[in-house]
């Protein structure tokens, strides 16, 4: 319990750390940023309870905030995917509400490679589109918007993939 | 209280999501001039857009009020302008009409305004005295006119004042005729009444009736032709039947006389002209 609790501070710390130092300043071709935040809210276990997944989601926006200077946004967009963190294991997941093991932490390893990835991407288009409409606030140019939801999206996706790829084998390991 | 705590305990979720979600979009509408602005500019539109809504529907409320006052102030509208149009009418007629009768009756004539200086109606020579002499231009035989009417002929002139012969002298005659018919006859006073004179020689067959305008004829080089005399009054034959006589009501109120036009013909001089070399060739023959 200890080192789980341990091991989830570390990984917040990293991901905080990866994405404000790293992530915040990689926009490739002025579109695609990665925003990996959200996968310390879908990395959640299967138990916690929905006000602590959500005061949890709202608490590392905010901290993503302050270090991105984007007040509100990120805390505004981690709580709305937080909120739909059990619908979306539900329908992506493959998890049903009467699940047993309802201390699982969701990874590769436990939901499977295509469940997870499709509970990643969900939760990944959620919190982009969710940023990217609170950031640019108006529909101005459309197409800019869209691509900089797809571009940032996968590149999150992808990012995200490769990180629980790494921790699944360290796990494993 | 337990089923307050049993749907907060259901819902509690929902009531910190909504609490977090306000803090957040409080954060970057506070932070974030843009988004601030946008949310300002918006909310400041829909504030707009909700009280023009309401604005509406009072207005539609009251619209029922509205029409009747207007339907009131329409009403009175359309009985003013009825009211003015028929002024209008009448008082372009009435221009139209005098602008016209001016220049055919003035054409000719030289107009000067005086005012009546003492007057006396009791007498059968009745005599008005004027205060425009011969150094103002006037002079015997020309015609007097008051507001009423005709009023007589400048008889004697001296420097600053005249003596005017009214229609109300036994010497007095005017050449007048009946406006409806055309006939005319001469104008007399024969004492009596100042408001009635008697207007003879007016053929028999002539139609007269009570009513009819008598107005200056214009076959004297004293006044023009249409200036209002009076009206008849009453129809008899004259002493010897061969005629009508004519009681006119005069418009002039010699008692009531101040100002007046005194009427000159500028063609007065060649007019007499033809008049003195006919009687000479007819002397001469």
């Amino acid at each position: 319990m200890i080192s789980s609790s341990i091991s989830r501070i570390f990984l917040t710390l990293a991901i905080i750390a990866l994405q404000t130092v790293v992530l915040n300043h990689i926009h490739i071709f002025g579109y695609a940023t990665p925003m990996i935040c959200v996968y310390l809210i879908i990395t959640l276990p299967l138990n916690t309870p929905r006000p602590t997944v959500l005061t949890w989601g709202f608490l590392v926006g905010l901290t993503q905030d302050i270090f991105a200077n984007t007040p509100g946004v990120m805390a505004a967009t981690l709580t709305l995917v937080a909120m739909m963190h059990s619908g979306l294991l539900m329908v992506l997941g493959g998890r049903d509400k009467d699940d047993k093991d309802e201390g699982v932490i969701p990874s590769i390893k436990t939901l499977g490679t295509m469940p997870f990835l499709r509970y990643a991407g969900g939760a990944v288009l959620i919190e982009t589109i969710v940023f990217y409409l609170l950031m640019i606030f108006n529909f101005a140019a459309p197409l800019d918007t869209v691509i900089n939801i797809a571009g940032s999206s996968v590149l999150s996706f992808l990012i995200i993939w490769f990180i629980e790829s790494i921790r699944s084998n360290y796990v494993k390991r | 209280m337990n089923s307050l705590i049993e749907f907060l305990k259901k819902y509690c979720h929902w009531i910190l999501f909504i609490i977090f979600e306000i803090i957040g979009l409080s954060l970057i509408f506070r932070f974030n001039h843009y988004q601030g602005s946008v949310c300002f500019t918006q909310a400041n539109h829909l504030a707009a857009k909700i009280n023009g809504l309401c604005t509406d529907m009072e207005a539609y409320i009251h619209l029922g009020d509205i029409n009747r006052r207007l339907t009131h102030e329409n009403t009175l509208l359309q009985m003013q302008i009825d009211n003015l149009r028929r002024q209008l009418k009448d008082s372009t007629k009435q221009i139209s009409l005098n602008q016209r009768q001016l220049l055919d009756t003035l054409a000719g004539y030289k107009i000067y305004n005086a005012r009546v200086v003492s007057a006396s109606i009791v007498k059968n020579d009745n005599y008005i005295v004027i205060d425009k002499g011969s150094a103002d231009g006037i002079k015997p035989e020309m015609g007097v006119v008051g507001g009423g009417g005709v009023v007589g002929v400048v008889y004697l002139t001296n420097n600053h004042y005249s003596l005017v012969l009214p229609i109300i002298n036994e010497k007095s005659g005017i050449s007048c005729r009946v406006r409806r018919t055309g006939y005319y006859g001469s104008l007399k006073w024969a004492g009596g009444s100042v408001y009635y004179a008697k207007l003879s020689d007016v053929p028999q067959y002539a139609k007269t009736k009570r009513g009819d305008i008598v107005e200056t004829s214009g076959y004297s080089t004293i006044f023009p032709p249409g200036l209002f005399v009076g009206r008849v009054t009453k129809v008899d034959d004259s002493p010897n039947g061969l005629s009508q006589q004519l009681t006119v009501n005069l418009g002039t109120d010699f008692g009531n006389l101040s100002d007046v036009c005194v009427f000159e013909n500028t063609h007065k001089a060649e007019i007499n002209g033809l008049h003195d070399r006919l009687n000479n060739n007819i002397k001469k023959e």
